[in-house]
């Protein structure tokens, strides 16, 4: 049944395209630099804000709050976290010229719609023509368009961003400095981890629990002496 | 103020130069620097099998996907470098993530003690001609280091049941499977680091920050912690001291015999090319090897508690492929909450509430890990000290992933994925069954996002200078008391997480350094182990370890 269920999702989002947009676009924000801001008629300076609201969004499509929370409702702290840190230090590996890169290429997303033939700008579409429109960019609609790599490269670092920020557990990602363990809180909302159904870290009681357990584990001293390999 | 001068000045205070220190602190003045911090703020560590020894690991109260170099909770920092696996396209890195805090690389690895494989001891003299580096001759250094870190493997009772499952497949499958090693001694799978899947160490003696770096200290070693090391001092072809930066000042410590440069595969090049050795040996950065790693996550049918909630055990390993002509792929079978599963999350191409319904109704996962180990490639670090890039480039400018790599793991996900389907599992991603572009786009993807890990050979050791840093000892050919000794000496690939035999290697290097640097006698007899008489575990105040074996309300 998931193997269907997969099928048809790929059908619907071409995970080809998904990874196609990556690797090309990813060549290609170095050139966007350049013609980038002519292209898409954003500058440098016109909205330092534009980059964050756009991935902002995208985090609402990608991670609706529907049965349970979804991205909105860590907002504005995820998206910071899923740009400034997730984006930024960990998939571009602090690159500075290629943070910029994706901020430039992800402020585009919102102007693109307006030479796509989409009427309004990303921030301004109604919830559902987002949504028509992010899938639209992640099937590569845009792909013969020109500009579809440089689109392609911005919305799939987007995807894969926030989901992997939301189901790591944010914001209680990091424990409290200094604190022996690292506790989970009370919290009227779930996160992605609850979602996942992980019950997390172990507290006091039950830690003892599992120190009795292995305090007194048989060990078996060295390596394996059948792996014939070594 | 006279600069400070020491015997022996060691770079790095990991799996390498805190173990050496360890070794040889007892012969003669030694100074550790270290850039990162010691993790409790230098309070003394209360010991082994004490609660507050959490405190110590450098893998709890972490999280995940911490922002690089500006990333403190409890004075925890962690450092990474670009690492660029695209042939031609140097905007899109990877992070090569390494810890700059006292036990370096060995706070941060898993704890899975793994041995190279034999055609490696083959490969090492084939690569460079360095003498000396045989299976035979590194035994005892792999013995000792075993023995002081006691390393063990866990009954099967304490396995997690995808682990037990799992071998069971491998055998009705005619896959050879080894049990792993470990020296994460009595580690609880407490979670604490479980969304980056790595079992703390709150018992566990994997970081040389709660073993040999203790052991040096009680022996009169100086440990200098967020003190970080700019070039090394060369005077007439001799090194003679270590600049380094502490608290936003320079200071130099003086050498008399020896400098020693332990800072990992990424950092040695790049502290040598601050130093300018590069200049006089090319080889310096050069030969990189490195393992490029693929996850494997496996939905699994209900009914089953498979531990999903609890933190990663790799209790068993293979290496892929066919036994009779296996691929250069090491798989472990991780079983439990795989690491990887933000990742997978991350990668579906779908999203909204569809996903997170597949994650309500599948939350049963297991996984595996795939490192490919010899791609034909070599890598580079470039860059200097404060600044170190990687060009790794394992997938070409079209996109499409090394060609012995791609072949090793598809291969190797195949046979996982029969495994997997043995254990019944309902799906697997990525799934062997892609067709081929979609999986080589697939795999880059996981690769180029994830990294290589398990850096190795930028300072090799080597018979001859025009192709190696170091001859046989460690030493460098070119610059006079001048050591590195950490896995960027390795000569070729290892089939193996590293972590083993640098320490072994570190071993090795601390005879050469009693013997020849200090011109007294290696110590006879047996290793002492830590476990139980606890004289590696002490607190930097001298003090026993807190009772050795003891835990909380329990006697020793």
């Amino acid at each position: 049944m998931i193997r269907e269920g997969l099928h048809e999702l790929e059908t619907k989002f071409s995970r080809r395209a998904f990874f196609n947009g990556l690797i090309k676009g990813a060549g290609l924000v170095a050139a966007y630099d350049l013609y980038g801001p002519k292209l898409f008629a954003v500058g440098e300076n016109e909205n330092a804000t534009l980059p964050y609201q756009v991935y902002s969004a995208i985090g609402n499509i990608v991670i609706p709050v529907d049965d349970d929370p979804g991205w909105a409702t860590f907002e504005p702290a995820i998206t910071s976290f899923g740009v400034d840190v997730f984006v930024k230090q960990i998939l571009l590996g602090g690159n500075y010229l290629a943070f910029i890169g994706f901020l430039s290429t992800i402020s585009a997303l919102n102007q693109l719609p307006l030479i796509a033939n989409y009427a309004f700008p990303f921030l301004t579409m109604t919830p559902a023509m987002q949504n028509q429109y992010y899938s639209d960019l992640l099937t590569g609609k845009f792909e013969n368009a020109g500009y579809g790599d440089v689109a392609a490269f911005a919305s799939g670092l987007a995807l894969l961003s926030t989901k992997a920020t939301f189901f790591s557990n944010f914001p209680d990602h990091l424990a409290y400095p200094n604190s022996e363990y690292q506790v989970r809180n009370v919290k009227p909302f779930k996160t992605g981890w609850d979602i996942m159904g992980l019950r997390g870290p172990v507290g006091a009681a039950e830690e003892a629990q599992l120190r009795a357990q292995f305090f007194n584990a048989v060990e078996i001293p060295g390596v394996d002496p059948t792996n014939q390999y070594i | 103020m006279a600069d400070a001068v020491y015997d022996v000045i060691i770079v790095g205070s990991g799996s390498g130069g805190g173990f050496l220190a360890g070794e040889i602190a007892q012969f003669g003045s030694v100074l550790i620097l270290e850039a990162g911090p010691w993790t409790t703020g230098n309070a003394p560590n209360p010991g082994f099998g004490q609660p507050a020894s959490r405190l110590f690991s450098t893998q709890i109260n972490l999280g995940t996907y911490q922002p690089d170099n500006t990333f403190d909770v409890a004075g925890k920092a962690f450092f990474s470098i670009p690492m660029f696996m695209i042939t031609g396209n140097q905007i899109n890195a990877s992070t090569q993530r390494e810890p700059r805090v006292v036990g370096g690389g060995s706070s941060l690895n898993v704890g899975a003690w793994v041995r190279p494989r034999l055609v490696d001891w083959d490969g090492f003299v084939s690569e460079t001609g360095v003498q000396g580096w045989t299976k035979a001759l590194f035994e005892r250094h792999y013995q000792k280091a075993e023995t002081i870190l006691h390393v063990h493997r866990d009954e099967p009772q304490n396995w997690n049941p995808a682990s037990v499952l799992y071998q069971q497949a491998c055998q009705t499958l005619g896959i050879p499977v080894h049990v792993t090693a470990s020296n994460r001694h009595r580690c609880i799978f407490c979670g604490h680091r479980l969304n980056a899947g790595v079992p703390c160490k709150y018992d566990s003696l994997m970081s040389t920050a709660i073993t040999q770096i203790p052991k040096a200290i009680k022996a009169g070693a100086t440990l200098l912690t967020g003190a970080s090391a700019q070039q090394v001092l060369i005077q007439n072809g001799k090194a003679v001291g270590v600049q380094y930066v502490q608290n936003g000042q320079l200071f130099t410590a003086r050498a008399n015999k020896l400098v020693v440069v332990s800072a990992g595969a990424m950092n040695t090049p790049a502290l040598l090319r601050s130093s300018g050795v590069h200049l006089i040996n090319d080889n310096v950065g050069r030969w990189l090897r490195a393992h490029p790693g693929v996850p494997v996550d496996a939905l699994m049918p209900g009914g089953t508690d498979w531990k999903t909630d609890r933190g990663y055990q790799w209790n068993v390993a293979h290496f892929g492929g066919d036994p009779a002509d296996p691929v250069d792929t090491l798989i472990h079978a991780s079983a439990g909450f795989p690491a990887n599963t933000p990742w997978v999350a991350a990668s579906i191409g779908f999203f909204g509430k569809a996903y997170k319904d597949q994650m309500r109704t599948f939350r049963q996962r297991v996984g595996a890990y795939i490192f490919e180990l010899k791609p034909q490639n070599y890598g580079r670090v470039l860059g200097d000290i404060n600044a170190p890039t990687i060009l790794y480039p394992v997938v070409d400018s079209t996109g499409v992933l090394e060609k012995k790599s791609l072949n090793d793991f598809t291969v190797s996900l195949r046979q996982v994925s029969k495994i997997f389907q043995q254990m019944g599992a309902v799906a697997t991603y990525p799934s062997a069954d892609l067709p081929p572009d979609i999986l080589n786009q697939t795999l880059t993807t996981f690769i180029t996002t994830s990294g290589a890990l398990h850096p190795q050979g930028t300072c090799r050791a080597g018979a001859d200078r025009k192709t190696s840093v170091v001859d046989t000892n460690c030493m460098s050919w070119d610059i006079e008391n001048l050591m590195c000794c950490d896995a960027s000496v390795i000569p070729n690939a290892l089939s193996a997480n590293p972590n083993a035999t640098i320490m072994a290697l570190a071993n090795r290097c601390s005879e050469y350094v009693i013997t020849n640097i200090f011109g007294k006698q290696v110590p006879t007899g047996p290793a002492v182990p830590t476990f139980g008489a606890g004289p590696n575990l002490v607190s930097v105040t001298g003090d026993s370890a807190g009772g050795g074996d003891a835990a909380p309300g329990v006697t020793p």
